[in-house]
This record gives C-alpha cells, sequence and structure tokens, in this order.
C-alpha cells in the first residue's frame, strides 16, 4: 500500500468507515504481531496487544493528525503496551538465571542450542532498561530504520543510536557466558 | 570524533551501513582508541552469536482471519465511532468569541423553544395508536448469506489434504459453487457498493474455476486455486465484508426499535 492510499484510507475512516478502517488493519496487523511478540514472547499475550492496540486506534483517530505513518502511531501504541503488560507481569527487576552453560554450536534453526540460545536471550532482554529494550528489539531485531525506531519512541535518533549501542553493550556483557564456554 | 560519537555509530559501521565519509571516520577512530577497540570487537561478537531469528509467527491464513476478525469485531463494540464532532464542528465555525456568545444565547432559547413544543406534544390527548410495519432488508441478508457461504467454501478450499497421486472430488464443492456464482451476479444488480461488487467478482472467479464441468481435480489444479485465494487475501476482506453487514444489521435493527 503506498502512502497516499493509507493516506486516503485514514481519512475515510475518520470519517466513520470501519472498512476503511478494515483495511489499514488488514496491513499493519502482521507486523504489529511481529513486535509484540517480540516484546511479550507469548503468542495470546501478543494477539490481546494488537487487539487492544487497534481498539485504541480507532477511539483516537480524530486525534491522529498524521505527522508520522499509521503504522508508526500504531507500532508505537503496540510498544507501549507490551511494556505495560510486562510490568503487570513482573514488578521489580527480574533474576536472570542461566541454568547451565550453553554450548554454542552450528546456527540451524530449531536445533536445541538455538531454542537454548532464544530462551537466554529473552531473558537477557529482558534486563534491559525500557528505552535500551524497545531500542534493540525494534531497531535489531525487528530491522526498522534508525529513523522509524526514532518516531516510533519519539525521541531523537542520536538517542535511539546511543541506547542501542548502550543495550547491545549489556546484552554482551549478560550473555557473555556463552562465550567463556567456547573458550 | 569523540568516544560518544564512535559509539552512537558503532552498529551501524559494524553492519556497512555508514556512508563512506562517517566509516572513514569511525575506521580512523577505532585505529587509534583502545577502548573503542574493545567496543567493537564486543559487538561483532555479539551479533555473531546472537542471530537475528525471526518471530515463531503463524502461518496460517487462519489465524489471521481470526485475528482481523478479533480486531474488528472489537472496533465495532469498544470504539467509539470516528468523526468530527457536532459541537467541535460548530465551534470551528464561529470566528470571535463575541460571535459565538450571541449564537450560544440564540441557540439556548432556541432550544427552550422546542422543549416547550415537545412537552405540549407529550401531554396532548393522545390517538389510536399508529401501526408500524416492520420491511426486512432482503438485499442485506442474502449479501450476508452469500458471503457466509463463500467463506466457509473458501475455507474448506483452504484447509482441504491434497493427496499428491489421486484426484480430489469436489463435487459438493462444484454444487455450492454454482448456487454462488447464481447469488453473487444476482447482487451485483441490485445496488452495492463499489467494493462489495469488486469482491464478489474476485469470488465469482474463484467460483467459475471450481465449478468447472469435471468432477474431480487434481492437486496442481487445485493449489492454483488457492493461491488464487491467497494472493487475493480474500478469506480476510470476505470477513471484512461479513463483519460490515452485520454492524449494517445490528444498526438496523437499532435504528427500527
Amino acid at each position: 500500500m503506498t502512502a497516499a492510499d493509507e493516506k486516503h484510507l485514514l481519512h475515510q475512516a475518520k470519517m466513520g468507515s470501519h472498512a476503511a478502517f478494515g483495511r489499514l488493519v488488514e496491513c499493519h496487523m502482521k507486523p504489529a504481531y511481529h513486535v509484540a511478540y517480540r516484546f511479550v514472547n507469548d503468542r495470546h499475550a501478543a494477539e490481546e496487544i494488537v487487539q487492544d492496540a487497534f481498539v485504541r486506534a480507532f477511539q483516537s483517530l480524530r486525534s491522529f493528525r498524521g505527522d508520522a505513518g499509521f503504522g508508526t502511531w500504531i507500532y508505537r501504541i503496540v510498544v507501549n503496551l507490551s511494556l505495560n503488560q510486562l510490568k503487570a507481569i513482573k514488578r521489580g527487576p527480574v533474576a536472570v538465571e542461566f541454568p547451565d552453560m550453553l554450548p554454542v554450536g552450528s546456527n540451524g534453526a530449531g536445533t536445541r542450542e538455538n531454542i537454548l540460545l532464544t530462551t537466554h536471550l529473552n531473558r537477557a532482554l529482558e534486563t534491559l532498561p525500557a528505552l535500551q529494550r524497545k531500542v534493540v528489539l525494534l531497531r535489531h531485531f525487528e530491522g526498522y530504520s534508525t529513523k522509524e525506531v526514532s518516531q516510533i519512541i519519539r525521541c531523537s535518533e542520536g538517542t535511539v543510536k546511543t541506547h542501542l549501542f548502550r543495550g547491545l553493550r549489556k546484552l554482551r556483557r549478560t550473555l557473555s557466558f556463552l562465550k567463556e564456554e567456547t573458550e | 570524533m569523540t568516544h560518544r560519537e564512535a559509539e552512537k555509530l558503532m552498529y551501524e559501521y559494524v553492519r556497512a551501513e555508514l556512508d563512506p565519509g562517517q566509516e572513514a571516520k569511525v575506521k580512523r577512530h577505532v585505529a587509534e582508541c583502545v577502548r573503542c577497540q574493545e567496543a567493537l570487537r564486543e559487538l561483532r561478537e555479539l551479533l555473531l552469536r546472537v542471530p537475528v531469528e525471526s518471530v515463531e509467527a503463524p502461518e496460517e491464513d487462519t489465524f489471521w482471519m481470526n485475528l482481523h476478525e478479533k480486531i474488528m469485531q472489537s472496533t465495532a463494540e469498544n470504539g467509539n465511532a470516528p468523526g468530527r464532532s457536532l459541537l467541535r464542528m460548530i465551534g470551528d465555525l464561529l470566528p470571535r468569541p463575541a460571535l459565538r456568545w450571541s449564537i450560544g444565547t440564540g441557540v439556548a432559547l432556541a432550544s427552550a423553544l422546542v422543549l416547550i413544543l415537545w412537552w405540549t406534544s407529550v401531554h396532548r390527548p393522545k390517538g389510536p395508536p399508529v401501526e408500524t410495519v416492520a420491511v426486512p432488508v432482503r438485499s442485506g441478508d442474502e449479501a450476508q448469506r452469500y458471503f457466509r457461504q463463500s467463506r466457509s467454501l473458501l475455507v474448506g478450499l483452504t484447509n482441504m489434504d491434497l493427496p499428491s497421486d489421486a484426484a480430489v472430488d469436489l463435487t459438493a464443492e462444484q454444487k455450492l459453487s454454482r448456487e454462488l456464482v447464481l447469488q453473487g451476479r444476482t447482487l451485483q444488480l441490485q445496488h452495492m457498493d463499489p467494493g462489495s461488487h469488486r469482491l464478489i467478482t474476485d469470488l465469482d472467479r474463484i467460483m467459475e474455476q471450481v465449478s468447472d464441468a469435471r468432477g474431480a481435480r487434481t492437486q496442481p489444479e487445485l493449489e492454483l486455486i488457492r493461491r488464487e485465494i491467497r494472493q487475493r487475501n480474500l478469506l480476510i476482506k470476505v470477513r471484512m465484508a461479513e463483519t460490515t453487514l452485520a454492524g449494517s444489521a445490528m444498526l438496523r435493527n437499532y435504528n427500527s426499535q
């Protein structure tokens, strides 16, 4: 969908067209789900977050000025709802426990090593401060550009770059046992 | 270049996403700075060890279709219909505060007059009750039924097990397809919005393929039909049409009460 098409649909949706809003949902629900899943790691929770995000977007369509794209706006809502969900589940700092040393072998998807690696990575991500986690997940794991991330989380591109570097450095240190195991 | 500037560009440097000028600056700084050399080594190591895997997202159409339906239902139930409020639109039309006061007073007086008229009409002696007749909107019901049956057919075709070595018996699907072709064309003759008209045309193309004279289909033939259903997002569109029609029906019922 082109930006012009999206703008047109958005205008129709603002005028009350439920079908136009349905088209916007159709275009953005998959990436929105991916973002939510990255944060909460749970299929049902991600589904609920996406659903909630679109309902909120629909309720606030009138106030949406369209400075950024509809996608940027909806991903911002998804990110905030995901973090709220995590906060609700876990209050206070997360205790990270690594049960055993992880042998890092081939990168074949679906192997026991990779499943373990994903588990450890998710736990390590949970230890990052909210802003760093947002930036690392969106920029590195979801592949959004620095500019897009800055629009989604409403900060400067410089802030995105700084928090990306710090977040990744912290991840590297949290996951340093991976390196020790292979040496 | 300072440490802080170099750190900001480090990620893009490792991924070779910087323009040549910036890349050269970072390279020069790193060559002279032990701290940044260490940071760069750590970052490279992390990116090598932690592959970016795609999210374990469901592939099946039914998941996305259901999610879409849930969202649309939630917005229909919980979302306040957008559109500009009457008060705001009136407010925007009024240019100056002084004028707003005078118009406001006028509106208040007019409202009071309407209230008095309503009061007198309510307390007037009542005549015999006026009989109302509920007129069913047939085309809406027919369209709902058409989309519901089309959805069942598409879901059946999409989820059907395909034996690679034997032909698939589609007698029941063909019968339904022929009926739906007729229903769809009848609906298109009635007053329809352009979106629904286009959707029925797309569905008609699929139904025509399914209701081909032969009774059985080979696996590749059926796969072609399925691909067209997927490429045109027909299941999602049919769900959307159903949701929209259900919303209109609810509105009709509400208004007729």
